[in-house]
C-alpha cells in the first residue's frame, strides 16, 4: 500500500522545512518503515538538488510561484516526484559533470544519481516529472544489524571488561533474534573445556554444570573446527550430542568466536548458541550468517581494544621515561672542573629502563667536593628525588664543610619527603682539602670508593638516607700521595648481569682500577664503562652505570 | 607474584621467590601488604628463594617496615643468599632489619619479646 505525501514550496528558504515535515508525514502513515539517518540525509541532498534543478533550469518559482511534487512510500522503495513546467530536458544526455566547476549544469542531476536507484525526467500533458527512486534496504533487520554492529564496538572499545562483553554479545543477539535460550561459552585453558559464561532462558544449574570439551556436542565441534553449524533438525542430527530434550524446537545455530578466521591456527575463544526461536520458526543460514557477524565483530573489537591498550601503556611509559631523561640529563654535570693538580672525570650511562644516578662536583674555598648518589626506585619520582637531594646538598655545603654533617642533615631534611615517596638515597661524598691532599669521606650505604694505590680504609659506613631519621654520620679520613686516587661508582657497576648469567662483580672492577692507575681519569673512566656496556646482557632490567675517577697528578 | 604464607605461633611467614626487582615491585607491595594487614603485624620474610633484590623492592621493604613498626609489629628476615645479603650490608639496611639464619630463629625472636 503506497502512502502519499504531496508537497508546495513557495520559496527558497522553505526547502529544508519541506522536506523535514513531508517526511515525518510519510513516516506517521507507515511507521514500521525506519528511515536511518544515513537514509534522510542522501534523500534531502537528493530533494534540494531536484528542487533547485527546478528553480534554475525551469525558472519554476518565477513562472508559477511555486514548486510542487510528492513523496510516496510503500514497502520497498521511497520516492519523490518533482514537477516543472519549463522546457524540459533529456536526463540521460546529461554528461559527467566536472565536480570543480560548480556552476557546470548537470551536477545535481549527477548527485542524485549517485544517491538513488532511478533518476527519470518525463514529460507529461501538463508538466514534466522528475523522479527520484531509492529502495529500502530488503530486510529491515539489516539497518538494525549494522547499528548493532556499531554499538558492540563502541561498548567494547569503550569500557567494557571482557565479562560484560559477553553479557553485551548475548545482549544483542537476543535483540536480535527473539529466541529464548541463549549461552556464551568461553574455552578454559586450565580445564580444557568450554564453560558457559554468559546464558538467558538457561537456570543457574545447568550454566554452572555445562562444561564441553573440543570436539563434543554441537558446541565443541564449533569450537573444535572454527565452524558455525546450523542444525535444522537436533533429531536427525548425527553429530549432536545435545540432549534435546532441552529444547522446544529442534532447530540451533552456533558460531565460533573468534578474532581473526583469516589466520589458519587461530583458535577461537569461544562459542555463542541460540535456539528456540520465539516465533517457533527453525533458523536459516542467513541467520547464523547474522550470528557469525556479530560473533567475529566483537571478537575483533575485543582484539583491537587489547592492542590499543598495549600501544597506550608503552607510549605513556616511553614519554615518562623520556621526561625523566630529560630532567636527568639537567642535573649531571657537563663538564668536571679544571684543578690545578688533579685530573677528574665523570661519567653515567643512563639506563633505557628509568634509574636515578647522579654525582657532581664542587669546588667551595680550598676543598673539591665529590658526591655519588643513587635513589631507590625506577620513575620519574626518582628522578625529582635526585633534583631535590642535589638542591638540598648544594645549600648545606655552603655553610657545612664536614660531608658528616653534611650527610647528617641531609638525612633529617629529606626523611619526610623519602618516606612519602617510599624511597631511600645511597651516597658517597668526599671532601679533598686542596692545599694538603688530605680527605674526608662520608658513606649513606653507598659502595666505599676503590683506591688507586690499594689502601683500605675502614668501611665505616652509615644506613642509606631516608630510613632513620636521627642517623648520624661520621667520616673517616686520609691522605692522597702522588698519583694515588679513587674511582667511585654506583651499583649499576656491579650488579650488571652478563649475559653468562655472572655479574660484573666488584673484584673485577677492583682489578680493573689497579691495572689502569698509570692512565688518565678520563681513560680509567671511559675504559670501564665501555667494559661494563660490552658485558652486561639488555635482557634484563638496566640500571643507570655511573663512574667518576680523582687522581693526583 | 609466587607467594605462600604460613602462620607460626601468631607471626606470618611469607616464601618469597625469584628476582625482586621493578617488574614486580607493585605486585610485591600489594602481596606484602595483603599478608600483613590479613594475618599479623608480626612478619617473617623468608628469602630461600630469592635470587635479587633492587633498590625499588627494598624501598618498598623499608616502608612497610616503618608501617608495621608503628602499630608495634615487625618485619623480620630469614635464609639470605650470600648476594642477595651483601647488598642490604652495603646500604647498611642490615641494621635497619634482623636477619635470622632460619624461620624458627626469626619467629622465636617475635615470641621472645613478648616476655
Amino acid at each position: 500500500m503506497k502512502s502519499i505525501v504531496p508537497f508546495k514550496i513557495s520559496s527558497e528558504q522553505t526547502i529544508i522545512d519541506v522536506f523535514e515535515t513531508s517526511l515525518l508525514k510519510l513516516q506517521k502513515q507507515k511507521p514500521k518503515i525506519v528511515f536511518s539517518n544515513r537514509l534522510s540525509n542522501d534523500l534531502k541532498i537528493a530533494f534540494i538538488e531536484a528542487i533547485a534543478n527546478a528553480i534554475r533550469h525551469a525558472d519554476e518559482l518565477k513562472q508559477t510561484g511555486s514548486i510542487e511534487g510528492r513523496f510516496v512510500l510503500d514497502d520497498h522503495v521511497v520516492a519523490f516526484e518533482v514537477y516543472d513546467h519549463g522546457n524540459g530536458f533529456d536526463v540521460d544526455s546529461v554528461p559527467v559533470p566536472d565536480l570543480n566547476d560548480l556552476k557546470a549544469s548537470g551536477r545535481g542531476v549527477f548527485m542524485m544519481k549517485q544517491l538513488g536507484e532511478v533518476v527519470s525526467y518525463k514529460k507529461k500533458k501538463k508538466h514534466n516529472v522528475l523522479t527520484f527512486k531509492r529502495n529500502l534496504v530488503a530486510h529491515h533487520a539489516t539497518a538494525k544489524e549494522l547499528d548493532l554492529l556499531y554499538e558492540l564496538s563502541e561498548a567494547i572499545i569503550g569500557n567494557a571488561s571482557e565479562k560484560e562483553v559477553y553479557q553485551i554479545i548475548l545482549k544483542e543477539a537476543l535483540d536480535l533474534f527473539h529466541v529464548e535460550r541463549a549461552s556464551v561459552l568461553i574455552y578454559d585453558e586450565k580445564i580444557k573445556s568450554l564453560r558457559m559464561i554468559a546464558s538467558s532462558g538457561i537456570s543457574k544449574e545447568v550454566q554452572k554444570e555445562t562444561l564441553v570439551r573440543a570436539g563434543e556436542g554441537v558446541s565443541g565441534y564449533v569450537f573444535q573446527h572454527a565452524r558455525p553449524l546450523l542444525i535444522e533438525d537436533i533429531d536427525s542430527n548425527t553429530r549432536g550430542i545435545e540432549k534435546k530434550e532441552h529444547y522446544k524446537t529442534k532447530s540451533f545455530i552456533s558460531a565460533p568466536m573468534i578474532c581473526s578466521p583469516l589466520r589458519l591456527d587461530e583458535k577461537p575463544i569461544g562459542v555463542i548458541n541460540l535456539t528456540d526461536r520465539i516465533d517457533g520458526k527453525k533458523f536459516t543460514k542467513q541467520d547464523l550468517k547474522v550470528l557469525s557477524t556479530i560473533a567475529n565483530h566483537a571478537m575483533a573489537c575485543l582484539y583491537i581494544r587489547g592492542l590499543v591498550k598495549e600501544i597506550k601503556e608503552k607510549e605513556r611509559l616511553a614519554q615518562e621515561m623520556e621526561q625523566v631523561r630529560l630532567i636527568q640529563s639537567s642535573y649531571l654535570p657537563k663538564k668536571a672542573p679544571q684543578i690545578e693538580g688533579y685530573q677528574l672525570a665523570g661519567r653515567c650511562e643512563m639506563a633505557q629502563s628509568v634509574g636515578g644516578d647522579y654525582f657532581d662536583f664542587f669546588y667551595l674555598e680550598h676543598y673539591l667536593f665529590v658526591v655519588v648518589a643513587d635513589v631507590s626506585g625506577h620513575n620519574t619520582r626518582s628522578a625529582v628525588t635526585m633534583v631535590n637531594f642535589r638542591s638540598q646538598l648544594k645549600a648545606y655545603l655552603n655553610v657545612v664543610k664536614d660531608p658528616a654533617h653534611v650527610l647528617t642533615y641531609l638525612n633529617r631534611s629529606l626523611y619526610t619527603d623519602l618516606t612519602n615517596a617510599e624511597q631511600f638515597v645511597s651516597c658517597l661524598l668526599v671532601r679533598i682539602d686542596l692545599k694538603d691532599h688530605s680527605y674526608e669521606i662520608s658513606n649513606a650505604g653507598h659502595y666505599p670508593p676503590i683506591f688507586l694505590k690499594d689502601h683500605v680504609p675502614a668501611l665505616n659506613s652509615g644506613l642509606v638516607l631516608g630510613v632513620e631519621r636521627n642517623e648520624v654520620y661520621e667520616n673517616i679520613q686520609g691522605s692522597l700521595i702522588d698519583q694515588d686516587g679513587m674511582i667511585l661508582f654506583t651499583d649499576g657497576v656491579i650488579e650488571s648481569v652478563g649475559s653468562d648469567g655472572g655479574v660484573f662483580g666488584f673484584d673485577r672492577l677492583q682489578d680493573i682500577t689497579h691495572e689502569e692507575k698509570n692512565k688518565s681519569s678520563h681513560d680509567v673512566v671511559n675504559h670501564i664503562i665501555t667494559d661494563v656496556l660490552s658485558y652486561r646482557t639488555t635482557d634484563v632490567i638496566l640500571d643507570d652505570v655511573t663512574v667518576v675517577a680523582i687522581k693526583r697528578d | 607474584m609466587d607467594i605462600n604464607i604460613k602462620k607460626q605461633h601468631e607471626v606470618a611467614i611469607v616464601g618469597l621467590k625469584g628476582s625482586l626487582d621493578v617488574s614486580v615491585q607493585q605486585v610485591f607491595k600489594d602481596d606484602l601488604v595483603t599478608a600483613s594487614h590479613t594475618h599479623e603485624n608480626d612478619v617473617v620474610l623468608d628469602f630461600t628463594q630469592v635470587t635479587f633484590i633492587d633498590s625499588s623492592c627494598l624501598g618498598t621493604l623499608v616502608s612497610l617496615a616503618k608501617n608495621l613498626r608503628e602499630n608495634k609489629g615487625d618485619i623480620k628476615l630469614s635464609n639470605l643468599r650470600d648476594d642477595v645479603r651483601s647488598i642490604f650490608q652495603i646500604t647498611r639496611l642490615d641494621r635497619v632489619f634482623e636477619i635470622f639464619e632460619n624461620n624458627d630463629e626469626a619467629v622465636d625472636s617475635f615470641y621472645k619479646k613478648t616476655h
